[in-house]
């Protein structure tokens, strides 16, 4: 248990290390809302924002900059390293998680306080519906980062994880609403892991109805990720 | 003395490639062992097997009576590793990395103590990309020792070290020798094997090719070495010899006599080829390892 909480705090002070991790986990989610919030632009309200964003810092904590961050790590040996000593790769993958959700949590706090204070946003939110939606993206998203941390060479990780991240933000309803655009892609959204995850956060906050497509989908997502990095991914590059 | 590291027709292939074997070597507790061989010739391979990093083809592998790999996490709570390359973050602080791995230990060393006796003092808040090659292999065999191991693998720890380092390192093992600590050592430096180690095995292609005390291997070397000048034709050579690196050739002799001695000077002086060293039976281990390793 020590080595794991020391392993955890140590994931946190190297990711509050890194600028472009700052970035992509707060400065982009909270620029779009400061930008929207103020502007309006296009008719969105911070009401129609915050599930998306929500759903973007998932994104980008659990898929991006894990797979980054694990990537390099991979890269400079340190994955092989920590392979060498008592603690086992269980004790690796827990503390890698713990810090994605402390960091999600930090996230979560600090756009809905902008929202909150700024904006006066207020909601009426289905916590559990809530928490559950945030799990599964978690864990789906997280499976896809580390399948593409462990099987790609870190500067490819870079590329695919950052490259994925704008996929997914064009085509998970972040900003633009997925039934604008052509059918192809709208079809294509729904089955990719973003999308469904923030219509459940729009649902667990009543602004849509729940539908059972999108939880399937991400539980869909919550197993295959995990399942594919568990299958392919190597410690070490080859 | 009982074994601390077996290794019993250990083999490990890549594919097509065997990378070790048939190895069978055993290092006694309290021992300093050295595995030498060229580049590619299994060493690594070999000690990250022990380390349980890597699995095996074939062959069985004991540390301290625990199988690297079913044994995994109880055997690292006795075991020190150094690997070749750092395995640390750029961004991460020495400090840090040494509360971290103390942190997986139940009875860590004193920071504070491993940090005097690596010589770390004044590095330990400079990112890691900013330390030099030494500090680097330093702070290495700091988080080796961290765990107070009964058994350390050490993977080159002396590679990058300017001469004062080196030995500031050959002290730290020494002293863990005479504490009993079991160290099982690659280095592609000979005065460092020499002198750090009880025995040395020698291995290339991934067997064991020679194996003994320093001294009885350098002893056990009989031959006649010169140094000329590179590609002499060996097929007029008077006596059987082989050019076993450019301008350093060994004559293929059980037993020199001193008319070979003659015959080969004569046949130089004939040639006008400038004999820059002639030694009979090796002067150090160096001799030996490229004798044994171009033999093999």
């Amino acid at each position: 248990m020590r080595a794991i909480v020391a392993q955890t705090r140590f994931e946190l002070r190297n990711a509050s290390r890194r600028g472009e991790a700052f970035l992509l986990l707060v400065l982009v989610p909270l620029s779009i809302l400061l930008f929207f919030g103020f502007t309006g632009l296009f008719g969105l309200s911070v009401d129609m924002l915050m599930p998306g964003l929500l759903a973007l810092s998932i994104l980008s904590a659990s898929l991006t900059s894990l797979a980054i961050s694990t990537g390099f790590e991979r890269k400079y040996h340190v994955l092989k390293r920590l392979g060498a000593t008592p603690m086992p790769r269980s004790g690796l993958i827990i503390a890698k998680t713990t810090s994605v959700l402390i960091t999600e949590i930090v996230q979560v706090a600090i756009l809905v306080a902008v929202a909150f204070s700024v904006f006066h946003w207020r909601t009426d939110v289905n916590v559990g519906l809530f928490v559950v939606a945030l799990l599964l993206g978690t864990a789906g998203m997280s499976g896809i980062g580390l399948l593409i941390a462990g099987t790609l060479r870190a500067e490819a990780t870079l590329a695919v994880a950052n490259g994925l991240y704008l996929v997914l933000l064009v085509l998970g309803g972040i900003i633009i609403p997925v039934w604008v655009l052509p059918p192809f892609l709208n079809e294509l959204a729904r089955i990719l892991p973003a999308e469904p995850l923030t219509a459940l956060f729009e649902a667990s906050f009543h602004l849509t109805a729940f539908t059972a497509t999108d939880l399937a989908a991400l539980v869909f997502w919550a197993i295959l990720g995990p399942a594919l990095a568990a299958w392919l991914f190597t410690w070490e590059e080859k | 003395m009982a074994a601390a590291i077996s290794i019993a027709n250990l083999t490990k292939r890549y594919d097509r490639h065997t990378a070790v074997d048939g190895l069978t070597l055993t290092v006694e507790e309290g021992e300093s062992y050295a595995l030498l061989g060229p580049n590619g010739a299994g060493k690594t391979t070999t000690v990250e097997i022990l380390e349980g990093l890597r699995p095996r083809t074939e062959g069985s592998v004991a540390v301290l009576g625990f199988d690297p790999e079913k044994d995994h996490r109880e055997m690292h709570r006795h075991v020190g590793v150094m690997l070749q390359e750092g395995g640390i973050s750029p961004a991460t602080r020495p400090l840090e990395a040494l509360r971290l791995f103390a942190a997986f230990h139940e009875d860590p060393r004193d920071i504070g103590e491993l940090v005097d006796l690596t010589g770390l003092k004044g590095t330990l808040s400079t990112p890691y990309r900013r330390l030099s090659g030494g500090e680097k292999q330093r702070l290495s065999l700091a988080l080796a020792l961290v765990g107070r191991p009964r058994v350390l693998f050490l993977d080159e720890p002396t590679a990058g070290m300017d001469p004062v380092a080196r030995r500031t390192t050959w002290a730290i093992v020494d002293q863990l020798h005479s504490e009993g600590v079991t160290t099982l050592l690659t280095t592609h430096y000979m005065d460092e094997a020499e002198r750090l180690s009880d025995r040395i095995g020698i291995i290339n292609n991934g067997r064991l090719i020679a194996e003994g005390a320093p001294s009885d291997l350098i002893q056990r070397s009989g031959r006649v070495s010169l140094l000329a000048r590179p590609g002499l034709d060996l097929t007029a050579f008077p006596v059987p010899a082989r050019e076993i690196a450019p301008g350093q050739y060994v004559l293929d002799v059980d037993q020199v006599t001193p008319s070979d001695l003659a015959a080969v000077t004569a046949f130089l002086a004939e040639r006008e080829v400038l004999l820059r060293e002639l030694r009979v039976g090796a002067t150090g281990l160096e001799d030996v390892f490229l004798e044994l390793t171009v033999e093999s």
